[in-house]
């Protein structure tokens, strides 16, 4: 028979088995509820669990799955026998798995230092090439562009008052206290005004096979939003609306967008905009994610979906949205016009419609971000 | 199992004591709160708008006899609002007083003595941290237990993260610090609710600190019963038809799902239209208790009523 702390191991071991992150604070939660619950009930131990081991809604399928594994079958908890190694840690720390396989990149990185710095001329002409004409070399480089952008996302006025010259308010706490400094003399009253605050920057990156060539360049950028700025979202839509901001949070671009790549299942296979939109306002946007920010929606507008349920969804976003920016790698093309049902949908809501081919492009949006 | 101070052996135990408030728990969220009691621990509740997580707290409060000192997240909240203040205003008469009289007497004025006077609790004025440790607030049962106020931190998904991290702070240790006055440390740690709707991640961190439940929308049986309770003068038949079509309509595909509170709206006010059953012209005519957008009002609107109220009367009785 196992020790509880062995099952109580063995059982975090599992989970962390299947990807979820199980702090060792969560682990020793979870101890100290069974000895508060007991063992005798396995809807208890259940419970114990779910409240202690995970901490978001989307784990509780992974979850469900692995007690089913773990505890399935067991009448009697003194009957569970763990078999796990025997040198397992419950204090491990999972942050990387770093591994060789990026020195062979590493290697191959070093020229393309040289060749941005020794042909500078070259830049320009890759700034402006699109990226479905870039060889591996070319995308490289425009990666690196891309890495090196600067973003500032628009300030809104923000309720936290702040000391200011010009302010509306009286600041009574300051006022006091300078006044304490002249021996109780009141001097001239300190203000304060409403601050500044970033607005939320949110993409919703199109990667269904249609988009192949240009998603990974966006996702690119999305990175270097995520890491060179607060308040960003990242989201991927192909057969499923992915949540990536996370994943995307290494500094290491390589590394972060494996990670997200990694995420998302479904890199190609159409794209049904109308119902991913619906489940992305009905998740986040309208509960707080979407308003008053700037989304940006890259996408080439080939719905398979119904464009109606596209247009009414774009109209929800619009009115919580500060801005909607929509960049459309196809747009470049000589003598292009939004005919594809899904774009002709949703451009009446579009306030900003933005091509998004090449380094130039993506740097044009960066720039209308910030407006 | 280990008893608490708050004489509940287990879940169960809890569970039948937040009924006879009117607040039905199911197992899920039983367990999670007793080891909240237990463990001393802050407890985190996620769920959609309207499954009941702002009642958990006020029934725990009823249910114990004790404060439920609220705080309510808003953009911009921060420690003067949420932790203490000064009352500068008193302070400042307070000042020109001592001013006056030293004038009279022609003394001469001792600054440490007037700051001291200025910065003491007098001039103290306590927002809902501060209050949820301070001991005062503690209530004494008559058998000897204290048992500590229920701080319910609501929406905290939209205060900034600036102020969850100061939140991370009081929590870890239940005390705070007023410079001017020293350190309350709280003699009983309060039992912490904290809501979100996730629009936006809570901290990790803060989530490690606390238990975590998310609140699903209650079953058919669950909702009949809680309609019942909380609105007595629905026929427990007409209850059980509107809980039957709230189930349909979280099913719809709605913008807005109905909430637990809006289906007791909804039930109550066809009780005081005089319904005793649902019927099609009842149901058109009070869609806008229960359904608040417009898109969702035509889309119910555009199914088979007939069938609807005829499937609702039979999963009803």
């Amino acid at each position: 028979m196992a020790r509880p702390a062995e099952i109580v191991a063995g059982f975090a071991f599992t989970l962390r088995g299947e990807g979820l992150k199980v702090p060792p604070s969560s682990v020793q939660h979870f101890h100290r509820a069974l000895s508060e619950l007991g063992w005798s009930q396995l809807s208890l131990v259940y419970w114990a669990g779910r409240s202690t081991l995970i901490t978001r809604p989307e784990s509780i399928e992974t979850y469900d799955r692995c007690f089913d594994r773990f505890f399935r079958g067991v009448g009697d908890m003194k009957e569970l026998a763990v078999s796990m190694p025997s040198s397992v840690l419950i204090l491990t720390d999972e942050e990387d798995e770093s591994g060789n396989e990026d020195d062979q990149d590493r290697a191959d990185e070093l020229p393309v230092d040289q060749i941005i710095s020794l042909r500078y001329s070259d830049n320009e002409v890759l700034r402006s090439k699109d990226f479905s004409e870039m060889d591996e070399t070319e995308l490289k480089m425009a990666y690196r562009l891309i890495q090196l952008f600067r973003w500032s996302p628009p300030l809104r006025r923000s309720l936290r008052l702040v000391r200011s010259r010009s302010g509306r308010e009286i600041d009574l706490r300051r006022t006091l206290r300078e006044s304490m400094a002249n021996g109780g003399e009141l001097s001239l009253p300190a203000m304060k005004d409403r601050g500044h605050r970033r607005r939320k920057v949110v993409f919703l990156c199109d990667v269904s096979g249609s988009m192949e060539p240009y998603a990974k360049p966006v996702l690119q950028l999305a990175h270097s939003a995520v890491v060179g700025t607060e308040r960003v979202e990242v989201f991927t839509m192909a057969t499923r609306l992915t949540r990536v901001t996370r994943e995307l949070q290494s500094k290491d671009p390589d590394r972060a967008l494996k990670g997200a790549a990694a995420k998302v299942v479904d890199y190609s296979g159409g794209t049904r905009l109308g119902e991913l939109l619906r489940k992305f306002n009905d998740l986040y946007a309208i509960r707080g994610m979407g308003r008053r920010s700037v989304v940006v929606i890259s996408s080439d507008g080939w719905d398979r979906g119904d464009p109606t349920e596209l247009a009414e969804e774009m109209a929800r976003l619009k009115r919580v949205a500060h801005r909607i920016v929509w960049i459309n790698p196809l747009k470049a093309m000589p003598g292009y016009a939004p005919l594809a049902r899904g774009m002709a949908a949703a451009l009446p809501f579009v306030d900003n419609f933005l091509e998004g081919h090449s380094v130039a492009a993506l740097e044009k949006l960066v720039e209308v971000i910030s407006q | 199992m280990a008893g608490n101070i708050f004489g509940v052996d287990s879940p169960k135990a809890l569970a039948s004591e937040l009924e006879r408030f009117d607040y039905l728990a199911d197992e899920g969220l039983s367990v999670a709160l007793f080891l909240a009691l237990s463990l001393g621990r802050p407890i985190l509740l996620e769920g959609e708008a309207g499954v009941g997580k702002t009642e958990v707290a006020k029934t725990l409060s009823e249910w114990l006899g004790v404060e439920l000192i609220r705080l309510q997240c808003y953009e911009g909240v921060d420690s003067s609002m949420a932790v203490y203040e000064w009352d500068y205003p008193r302070q400042l008469l307070h000042l020109r007083t001592i001013e006056v009289i030293e004038a009279e007497n022609r003394s001469d004025l001792d600054a440490y003595a007037v700051e001291g006077e200025l910065y003491s609790e007098r001039f103290l004025i306590r927002r809902p941290l501060l209050r949820a440790i301070d001991p005062a607030n503690l209530v004494e049962t008559k058998d000897g237990r204290r048992l500590p106020p229920v701080l319910l931190i609501d929406e905290i998904d939209r205060a900034d993260d600036e102020f969850e991290a100061y939140l991370l702070e009081v929590l870890s240790d239940f005390s705070i610090t007023v410079p001017e006055l020293g350190t309350f440390v709280a003699e009983v740690p309060p039992i912490v609710i904290i809501t979100s709707n996730r629009t936006r991640d809570v901290h990790d961190a803060l989530k490690r600190r606390c238990l975590y439940h998310w609140v699903e929308h209650p079953d058919f049986d669950r909702e009949v019963e809680i309609i019942t309770r909380r609105a007595p003068q629905v026929e427990r038949k007409l209850a059980g038809q509107v809980a039957a079509l709230a189930e349909q309509l979280r099913g719809a595909g709605l913008y807005k799902p109905p909430g637990i509170a809006e289906v007791i709206d909804w039930a109550q006010s066809l009780a005081v239209l005089g319904e005793i059953e649902i019927g099609e012209a009842s149901l058109r005519s009070s869609l806008g208790a229960v359904l608040k957008y417009r898109e969702d009002q035509e889309k119910i609107r555009s199914l088979d009523l007939t069938e609807l109220v005829r499937s609702a009367i039979l999963r009803g009785a």
